[in-house]
């Protein structure tokens, strides 16, 4: 399980709770579109897989997001944290890391590696969307202040205030987070040390507990 | 063009494990008086620091094979890592009156304009490859391991060399610099103690859930299980496959040799061969997923 | 011949740097950040990274190189695996297809392959994969003598000082990886994966092929499962590493270990000097499978590293561990200890 980072995104996350998903409905529609229009050689790379269903969980939102890929086209339903869907792969990170991975600003991999990005279901269909992602040279911001027609730049200038400001709130959360989490984290690492043991101990008695019964009798 | 069973040639691959010196002669000494084989390879594929210690016993198998009617063949280094590891193989292949395999491009290269066999360690994979081996005087090739049995039938059938392939014993699946059977006994390479020589047939690697899974051989990792393509004789022979080879475990060799000749020549069942040799190898079972491009670990029934 | 090789404003000493491009918006990126060289291939089983979603449509190879042209750097197409008999017409095309929109290199590893082009498509300098496994100056000899390759990317078996022995004993161009995944195995021969999976990274270009891997979270921790064999666990917070079998957790004499070897990634950074001193022409970074953050940085921070080196200024060692598998570094194959 990934568990939500302490950030501005979370608190943020806790306060729109109250906005239900077909609010929200709309302005996911419209981008998927924008991206359609802007990125058409996206969609090219997935045709091989064939119709995919992802479910992109955003764990530090309320929400969850259906990606549906099939025939070049995408879609995106968007569904409250918790709601089940038929899906054939779900993506699990805080809201920073899949803005990171739509622009092509954060290594997947470096994010996979760190487990700060979960998959799970089909790897491949992930594989090839993040790798398509990659090279779409999505820019997030400029997609979404292209919708503001004439007043895209102004728009644009001033959600990366917001985002700069987000940065800023960001960093000294961490610091608060880590002052608050840090004894925890030592008992947890003594005790996975204690678990490390015991594993090893476990699979050195099956081996032998494999081996006696496999002398001939 | 196929290849009837009785024309057809079964070769002793080279030992791949690091047996002590003794057990090595003995089982050369019987395999020479007793086994049903036409032609033995002989050398050390896997590693340099075995090597030293054999020099005088080839020459004296060599000499036994002989005079048992036997092909002696000798065999190279899967990976030459230095120029004194060169030299060591500049040595062995200096005798104009043995056949040699090769294993790397290298080694290949210096038997030029001289026949020698192409060993499962190259990779050749086509036909074009081959073609150009062959201008450097190769003209057998046993084909690499995981090569399936529908392209060995297109490498056959353009008939530019002689094709064996491998039906028996646990399969090489990679070769390293590194030696993992001094690591898994927290030694290093270079004071190894020669720990390799602790398993006749490699050291068992199981999954976390302890599932056998890979077997270790000192810098070389194999299957766990058993390749064994007894049942797909038939359509290696029909395919144009002239010559089968098994790979020495610490098994009777004399009565796997007969089996395989047995099927060869019509006078036993593949299935006889497999229920007689499932599990003889540490209980591994048998497999032949390669040969139906699939699972290298697994076994197809065939249709 | 290849541009670079015709550039005079480049000194003869400097190190070339051979960058990794899975994507046009990678090359791009790549060639901002400073690579003298891209590297990528065409999208299917003819290069050893046929990932889906990954690589270039002839088009994008012919816009990429234009692109790379107009900044002063190269292309190399690798067309790295190996056809099998009687299929080997895409390999051939790739061949022809490369030459012909104007790459600069082909990195081919199969022996008929490297003929083929030499009588097909003589114009194109002819590169020798790290898939070939030419780990000996009689074995890259014999690719130059036969065949006329300018260079060989060396596999990643031999120390620094193999290294520096081995340039004396051929003319032939070396180029040695520097940053990225590190396969433990002697490259192009290795056939754990397609022992587990039925698809041969020599053959069809993937190894541990994403449709065979799988991620499975349990109370414990992240279990990797390839093939169905569980190869590693991870637990809460546990660096990941790549679900290839040689990164893999096992049970052998008694002991669980990465028997193979580490998650860890090879970096070479802070060796620099000693890889210039070792006489290579050429330091490759692994990665088409990565994202642009990750070409962009490393790119950078080698860039910066090869110029200081050529004015003889100290090295700096830039934070790119954060881009290591498992968090972990290591200079692998190239220091003795490794072995």
């Amino acid at each position: 399980m990934s568990t939500p980072p302490f950030s501005p995104v979370l608190v943020g996350g806790l306060l729109l709770r109250a906005i239900p998903p077909e609010i929200v409905q709309p302005i996911a529609d419209r981008l998927a579109r924008r991206v359609q229009v802007r990125h058409p050689g996206l969609f090219e790379r997935l045709n091989p897989l064939g119709p995919k269903r992802f479910l992109v969980d955003v764990v530090d939102l309320p929400w969850q997001f259906l990606l549906m890929i099939a025939d070049g086209e995408g879609a995106v339903s968007v569904l409250r944290k918790g709601d089940s869907a038929e899906v054939d792969a779900t993506i699990r990170a805080p809201l920073k890391v899949l803005f990171g991975l739509l622009d092509g600003s954060i290594d997947g991999d470096a994010m996979f590696f760190t487990r700060d990005l979960v998959y799970e279901g089909d790897t491949e269909a992930v594989v090839a969307l993040r790798n398509a992602l990659d090279g779409a040279d999505i820019d997030f911001l400029d997609d979404v202040a292209a919708g503001f027609g004439p007043l895209a730049d102004p728009a644009k200038a001033i959600a990366q205030k917001i985002l700069k400001a987000v940065a800023r709130v960001e960093t000294d959360m961490e610091i608060l987070g880590e002052s608050l989490v840090s004894p925890a984290v030592r008992r947890a690492e003594a005790q996975q040390r204690r678990i490390d043991e015991l594993e090893e101990r476990c699979a050195r008695l099956e081996k032998t507990l494999r081996r006696s019964k496999t002398l001939p009798t | 063009m196929s290849i009837d069973g009785k024309d057809a040639k079964i070769t002793l691959g080279p030992l791949l494990f690091n047996w002590p010196e003794a057990k090595r002669r003995d089982f050369y000494f019987r395999v020479a008086d007793e086994a049903d084989v036409d032609s033995v390879i002989l050398g050390e594929v896997v590693c340099s620091k075995r090597t030293p210690f054999m020099t005088k016993l080839w020459e004296e198998v060599i000499e036994r094979m002989r005079a048992a009617g036997k092909e002696p063949i000798m065999s190279t280094q899967a990976l030459i890592l230095s120029s004194r590891e060169m030299g060591w193989m500049r040595d062995i292949v200096a005798d104009p009156g043995i056949y040699y395999e090769a294993n790397d491009i290298a080694v290949a290269d210096m038997l030029k304009g001289r026949p020698h066999l192409i060993g499962p360690m190259m990779n050749v994979y086509n036909e074009g490859t081959l073609a150009t081996l062959a201008r450097g005087g190769a003209d057998r090739v046993c084909l690499p391991f995981e090569m399936s049995g529908e392209t060995t039938a297109v490498i056959a059938k353009a008939g530019i060399m002689e094709v064996e392939a491998f039906v028996y014993g646990r399969m090489p699946l990679a070769i390293a610099a590194r030696c993992y059977h001094a690591r898994a006994y927290n030694l290093p390479k270079d004071n190894c103690r020669y720990v390799c020589n602790l398993h006749n047939d490699g050291m068992t690697v199981d999954t976390l859930e302890g599932k056998p899974f890979l077997t270790v051989n000192g810098t070389q990792t194999m299957s766990y299980t058993v390749n064994n393509l007894a049942a797909e004789i038939p359509q290696y022979l029909e395919m144009g496959v002239s010559r089968f080879r098994i790979s020495p475990h610490d098994v009777d060799i004399v009565r796997i040799a007969d089996l395989f000749r047995g099927v060869l020549l019509g006078r036993v069942e593949p299935q006889q061969v497999l229920d007689e040799t499932e599990g003889l190898v540490d209980g591994a079972p048998n497999s032949n997923g390669f040969f139906y491009d699939e699972e290298g670990l697994r076994y197809k029934v065939a249709e | 011949m290849s541009r670079v090789a015709r550039d005079p404003s480049r000194p003869v000493t400097s190190l070339e740097l051979v960058c990794p491009a899975g994507t046009p918006a990678a090359l791009r990126t790549a060639v901002d950040a400073g690579a003298h060289t891209v590297y990528c291939g065409f999208r299917d089983e003819t290069n050893a990274r046929n990932f889906p979603g990954l690589n270039f449509n002839r088009e994008e190879l012919r816009d990429g190189v234009a692109y790379a042209h107009d900044h002063g750097a190269d292309v190399l197409v690798a067309i790295n695996t190996f056809p099998a008999a009687g299929n080997l017409d895409p390999w051939y095309r790739a061949i022809d297809d490369a030459a012909r929109l104007g790459a600069d290199a082909v990195i081919l590893a199969d022996i008929g392959l490297v003929e083929y082009a030499k009588d097909n498509a003589p114009n194109i300098r002819r590169h020798l994969s790290v898939q070939a496994a030419a780990s000996t100056p009689e074995g890259i000899n014999y690719y130059a003598n036969n065949f006329g390759i300018a260079r060989v990317v060396l596999p990643r078996v031999l120390t620094l000082p193999e290294i520096k022995e081995l340039n004396r004993h051929t003319e032939v161009e070396t180029e040695v990886f520097v940053f990225g995944g590190l396969c433990v195995m002697a490259e192009g021969r290795c056939s754990l994966s397609s022992y587990v999976t039925g698809k041969s990274p020599n053959k069809t270009g993937v190894c541990s092929p994403a449709s065979h891997v799988a991620y499975e979270e349990t109370g414990a921790g992240l279990a990797s499962k390839l093939g169905g064999f569980t190869i590693n666990r991870f637990a809460q917070g546990e660096p990941a590493g790549y679900p290839t079998l040689c990164k893999g957790r096992f049970a052998a004499n008694d002991k669980v270990s990465y028997l193979f070897e580490e998650p860890v990634s090879l970096n070479l950074l802070e060796m620099l000097p000693e890889v210039a001193d070792a006489g290579v022409t050429a330091l490759k970074i692994e990665g088409r499978q990565r994202g642009k953050a990750y070409v962009e940085k490393v790119v950078k921070a080698f860039r910066r590293a090869v110029d200081a080196l050529e004015k003889g200024q100290q090295l700096d060692a830039a934070a790119i561990a954060d881009l290591t598998e498992g968090g972990q570094e290591t200079a692998g194959a190239y220091r003795k200890a490794w072995h």
